[in-house]
């Protein structure tokens, strides 16, 4: 960590590009897999991780749903009550 | 040599263990809430459940990552920033894309003299916006603002990687 002004090389970069493709959804990568600059694959980051935001927001959703209907009798609630005995 | 917040990201992707380890801790925070208590509204219980799940990821993925003790810190603080914030940073971001882009345009003009200097000039270009960019992700990643640009960058790829499976324990629960 001594002598980093903060700043990162060029090198370091690449590395974190082929880590960061591998990690983005399969349609995206296909797209940017001859010109991806470094720019656009953090921005490719930044809407993965706030899409993945939504989706816990849509199953935290969901599964309030599932709970306030305890007293009812679809198979997922009996599944959700019993876990949470 | 990176810093990378841990040396096992290829291990933490697509890991049952991990996806289990954070079910676990959810039904157990869940449990522990008082979740399935009749008295609650729809939205208390449903960032009740949201708290879990964070608490539950945050616990499943240890202390090593800054983002964990970050999201951990920021939760006993009893503050939900990410989701909190997600609405009004979509406002932002159109403006800022519009003062982007003419900036790049700025940046973009001058004419340079020679190859050597017209690469020189593209370097320079790339890393700003590398740097915009970065700044876009410190809103995003819990601790984010605290980190230098390395650090970020290896911490984006570990919590992308975590929220993943944070979403497939939240799906085994809710699709079982």
């Amino acid at each position: 960590m001594s002598g980093r002004r903060g700043r990162i090389s060029d090198d370091e970069i690449n590395e974190l590009i082929s880590k960061l493709q591998a990690l983005l959804p399969e349609s995206s990568r296909r797209r940017n897999a001859s010109r991806s600059s470094a720019s656009k694959l953090l921005k490719e980051t930044c809407s993965y991780i706030k899409s993945l935001h939504r989706e816990v927001d849509d199953l935290s959703d969901r599964l309030s749903g599932l709970m306030s209907t305890m007293d009812s009798d679809s198979p997922q609630a009996e599944i959700i009550r019993s876990l949470l005995r | 040599m990176l810093m990378y917040a841990s040396p096992s990201l290829s291990m933490l992707q697509g890991s049952k263990q991990f996806k289990h380890a954070i079910l676990k801790n959810l039904l157990l925070g869940l449990r522990k809430g008082g979740v399935a208590s009749r008295d609650m509204s729809f939205h208390e219980r449903k960032n009740a459940i949201r708290h879990a799940a964070d608490a539950a990821l945050a616990t499943a993925r240890g202390v090593a990552p800054c983002w964990s003790r970050s999201l951990t810190a920021e939760l006993s603080h009893g503050r939900h920033l990410r989701h909190a914030k997600s609405r009004p940073s979509e406002c932002k971001s159109r403006s800022k894309m519009v003062c982007k882009n003419k900036i790049l345009r700025r940046s973009l003009r001058p004419r340079p003299k020679s190859k050597a200097t017209a690469k020189a000039a593209r370097v320079v270009v790339a890393r700003t916006m590398v740097r915009r960019r970065a700044r876009a992700l410190r809103e995003i990643v819990p601790g984010g603002r605290g980190m230098d640009e390395c650090t970020l960058l290896g911490e984006t790829l570990d919590y992308a990687v975590s929220l993943k499976a944070q979403v497939d324990a939240m799906q085994l629960l809710c699709y079982c």
